[in-house]
């Protein structure tokens, strides 16, 4: 599967699919410069729910209105400017008050051992990071919250 | 030679709305009317036709005056335009960024960025456009419409 295959795959999941019933995944950018990257796509959400009159008002009344953003970046493989890419996303959700954020990192390709430990050890709590082998279709993620709750959502090969 | 394309199709669910919504109306209107001269509720074949051949006019006419789209586009820029009198007459380079917008229920718009962050929606399901496909193509014409970094406009 090639990464614009998988991406359109990831972005019908998140606005249409599951990821419906994490947040309402209602916009999406494709190449969208962020600081001094420029992200493959860029998905942002509510987290409180659109629907009829009834489930307005209890969405309304029962979730916290906040929200979360979605990017995937396939420049990277190696994951060598992680360090950069994450404190570019976390200045994002700073300035612009989102609470958190995914961030997916697709190849045509297995990772390095290295890229693998550094985002199975990150625990940032704000950030949830995957990297995803789309040859082997196998998805190694951060060890932090949103980054346990990644690979639902984002697998998507078929 | 520069291709103009033109989709105007039926949207069947807001026709069928408007419809819905008119039948009613023009039933209550009945009546109420009935309710008012005869002081009873008049229920009659005649009535009951005279009311459908109503709510066809009236629910073609709303539907006609608030959704129906029409949009025609080329490599050079696009004209929309939704119900009557609401046209807009754009040129690609008019706009940065594109972004795809589910509204809702399966719903799908392409937006389109200006400069100011101003935007404008062109309603790719309500077109029957595949709305990821239409966004990649409005994607391509915007950004071969930008002017080149480096390169200064002709003066």
């Amino acid at each position: 599967m090639k990464v614009n295959e998988y991406l359109v795959k990831l972005e019908d999941s998140l606005m249409v699919g599951s990821g419906r019933w994490l947040a309402d995944f209602n916009e999406s950018f494709w190449e969208y410069q962020l600081g001094d990257f420029v992200f493959d796509m860029f998905v942002t959400a509510k987290v409180r729910p659109k629907g009829f009159f009834l489930s307005r008002v209890a969405s309304w009344l029962l979730m916290p209105n906040y929200y979360v953003v979605c990017l995937a970046y396939s420049k990277d493989h190696e994951v060598r400017q992680l360090h950069d890419l994450l404190t570019t996303i976390s200045r994002f959700l700073k300035e612009e008050e989102y609470a958190w954020a995914w961030l997916v990192i697709p190849h045509e390709g297995s990772f390095s051992s290295k890229a693998r430990l550094m985002v199975e050890r990150n625990d940032s709590r704000e950030i949830g990071i995957a990297l995803v082998d789309l040859s082997s279709q196998e998805i190694v993620h951060a060890s932090s919250y949103w980054g346990q709750r990644m690979p639902r959502f984002i697998r998507c090969f078929k | 030679m520069l291709q103009v394309r033109t989709v105007a199709p039926l949207q069947v669910m807001n026709l069928t709305m408007s419809l819905i919504a008119f039948f009613l109306l023009t039933s209550f209107a009945w009546f109420a009317a009935g309710f008012v001269v005869f002081r009873e509720i008049v229920i009659s074949r005649p009535v009951f036709g005279i009311n459908i051949a109503l709510t066809g006019l009236l629910g073609w006419w709303w539907y006609r005056a608030q959704y129906h789209a029409v949009f025609s586009w080329d490599q050079q820029g696009f004209e929309l335009t939704k119900g009557r009198g609401r046209k807009s007459i754009r040129k690609w380079q008019d706009f940065s960024q594109v972004s795809l917008v589910h509204e809702g229920y399966g719903r799908f718009l392409v937006r389109l960025y200006g400069d100011g962050g101003e935007y404008l929606d062109i309603p790719a399901s309500a077109l029957k456009l595949p709305p990821s496909d239409f966004r990649f193509e409005v994607l391509d014409l915007v950004k071969r419409e930008q002017p080149a970094d480096g390169v200064d406009e002709p003066a």
